[in-house]
């Protein structure tokens, strides 16, 4: 279980407040969507989770022990993180850097599990095939799919309830990629584990959160199940733009779209609800 | 590690004792292993001068430049890892420019210096004040970049072109006040040189090189993790200020020893990392070693050059690392322009 109580991050001794009194619980089993306009304190939020950015206030508790107080060693067998941007400056082979997240595990020589968790995770992220290629010579999204896979083979750890936290996962992603981390980032929680991750696409959170918290300026605007965050009047003051919601014809989960444009447009509903209710019952 | 890393470090390993026998025979006394045999089985068929030469002159100056060689290559690969950077080397952090200071120092002030301390311990002024002077500069550059609890490496490479502007200055001031036969010396020791090896040498190498060689090897899944950047290696659970701390100790002994006795050595700390990386691959585990490996066998290769090719004259061997690597380091350049951004 992993819970945050009133953390509040500022930049500096008198800088801007960059999260404001934020709390929130994620029980194993869920994933948790964090969502905001730019500037909202989205990645910091998850930074201060994660240790990197000290919290002025407020405390981040991971099984119940503050999570600052475990050893980095020890932590970096349950909890992973997937940044934004890691580039790898020399010619690491994908394979070697997928191995990297299988460092907190053994020492000395990788043990035939380590190898097993590594094709594992390369299989789930499609790139067994460039296992030997060197890191600078992959796409941007061949690269992150790289990253992605050494987070999944850094908390390959069977039954011991891990924490992984994801920053943007799908930037430079395709959408089949897209849809695939998504699926591995729900089963995952599924599995008993935890997961937070921070997304701009409003439709991939609806799809796939537990749960939603909607920051704006800092501050928690709403936390709840998809259904209860993505309503219009929230969406509008979180973003800064009109919202539509409307039931997804074949999920019945919300379905957003945004714009002045939509506004004025009559849309025939009837049609979309008549789909969406046998699933909705 | 592959099979062809694997292979890469045994033909690294056979060529670096083969040359290593080769440098101890080669000279103005040739020492065949004929003469070498007949001396471990106390045969006759070999001149005391042969003994003579190859115990108090050549195994000396072989056992310094592979000690030498090491430290320098791995430092190299340790300071490219650690600033993320293929350019690095052990001179971004001042080790070089602070010890260059210091050994002007002491020789420009050698009179007044022996007569304070006596003339055995004006011998040894140089080797420890340019020892101090790495050391000092690495300190300053690293506690100028660090800001609390963190070090900034992007402020380590700026406080290290900072601290070297001013310690060039001074040995610049220096030079400028030093007379002649100074200056030669100063000249000299910047242009490097293993003519020093002697027993002392070679004890204060083997104090100050092979431990922090063995810790920066074994700190190889540290620094791959640390190419991750820093926060990547911390979620890995690594210690980044730590093995910060640990790779700047252990390269400024490593160089900071091996500049002290030898002078200024450049290109090698640069070059064999870079090299090595292009064909085995960038896996610490295998570069590390490796560098170690083939810096000790280029600079025993250089010495041999430096001694022999315009005997009984010997070149500078700073002249000869340089002349051999920068062309490399340029060739790499241009053809790596595209990728490294510049």
């Amino acid at each position: 279980m992993l819970q945050v109580q009133h953390i509040t991050v500022a930049a500096g001794r008198k800088g801007p407040v960059l999260v404001n009194d934020v709390s929130f619980q994620v029980p194993p089993g869920r994933l948790l969507v964090v969502l905001g306009a730019n500037g909202a304190g989205k990645s910091t939020l998850l930074r201060a989770i994660g240790g990197e950015v000290r919290a002025t206030r407020g405390t981040v508790q991971w099984k119940e022990k503050t999570i600052a107080d475990i050893p980095l060693a020890v932590i970096a067998r349950e909890r992973a993180f997937l940044g934004q941007h890691s580039e790898v400056p020399f010619a690491f082979t994908a394979r070697e850097v997928v191995m990297m997240g299988r460092y907190p595990h053994f020492t000395g020589l990788p043990s035939s599990a380590d190898e097993d968790a590594v094709d594992r995770a390369m299989m789930h992220m499609h790139i067994e095939a460039l296992q030997h290629r060197p890191m600078p010579s992959l796409s941007g999204g061949e690269r992150k799919r790289v990253h992605i896979a050494r987070v999944m083979a850094q908390l390959d750890n069977g039954d011991r309830t891990s924490l992984l936290l994801m920053d943007e996962p799908l930037n430079d992603l395709d959408v089949k990629h897209q849809l695939a981390v998504m699926e591995h980032a729900r089963a995952y929680a599924e599995a008993g584990h935890c997961v937070v991750a921070v997304l701009h696409d409003v439709n991939l959170a609806s799809r796939y959160a537990h749960r939603i918290l909607l920051m704006g300026h800092g501050r928690t605007l709403a936390l709840g199940e998809p259904r209860d965050v993505l309503v219009p009047e929230l969406l509008e003051q979180a973003y800064g733009m009109p919202a539509h919601v409307l039931p997804h014809p074949v999920t019945g989960a919300p379905w957003v779209h945004f714009g002045e444009g939509l506004a004025a447009t009559a849309i025939d509903h009837s049609h979309t609800r008549a789909i969406a209710e046998p699933l909705d019952a | 590690m592959t099979a062809r890393q694997h292979l890469i470090l045994l033909i690294t390993a056979l060529l670096l004792v083969v040359a290593a026998v080769a440098a101890a025979a080669i000279g103005a006394l040739y020492v065949p292993l004929s003469a070498w045999w007949s001396m471990i089985t106390g045969g006759e068929a070999h001149s005391m001068g042969q003994q003579a030469v190859l115990w108090v002159v050549r195994l000396p100056r072989v056992l310094l430049a592979l000690l030498a060689g090491a430290g320098l290559a791995t430092g190299g690969a340790a300071m490219q890892a650690l600033f993320r950077n293929p350019l690095a080397d052990p001179s971004i952090i001042g080790i070089s420019s602070g010890a260059g200071l210091l050994a002007a120092f002491a020789i420009v002030a050698a009179a007044p210096l022996g007569a304070l301390l006596g003339a055995w311990a004006g011998m040894v002024t140089l080797p420890v004040l340019a020892f101090v002077g790495a050391l000092t500069s690495a300190v300053l550059v690293f506690g100028i970049a660090r800001d609390g609890v963190r070090t900034s490496v992007g402020a380590m490479l700026l406080a290290g072109i900072g601290i070297t502007a001013i310690t060039g200055a001074l040995t610049g001031l220096l030079t400028y006040t030093a007379s002649n036969d100074q200056l030669r010396s100063i000249t000299f020791w910047m242009l490097g040189s293993l003519g020093g090896a002697d027993r002392t040498a070679i004890t204060i190498m083997l104090m100050a090189v092979p431990v922090p060689l063995f810790l920066v090897m074994r700190s190889h899944r540290a620094l791959n993790a640390l190419v991750l950047g820093e926060e990547q290696a911390r979620y890995l659970g690594i210690d980044p200020e730590r093995v910060k701390r640990r790779m700047i100790v252990c390269t400024a002994f490593m160089v900071g020893a091996t500049v002290a006795l030898c002078g200024v050595i450049g290109f090698l700390g640069l070059v064999v990392p870079h090299v090595l990386r292009m064909l085995g691959g960038a896996d610490n585990r295998f570069l590390l070693p490796a560098s170690a490996l083939a810096g000790a066998l280029l600079l025993v290769l250089a010495d041999t050059i430096a001694r022999t090719l315009a005997a009984p004259a010997e070149i500078p061997i700073g002249v000869i690392t340089a002349l051999c690597g920068a062309p490399v380091f340029l060739f790499l350049l241009v053809r790596r322009k595209r990728s490294l951004a510049l």
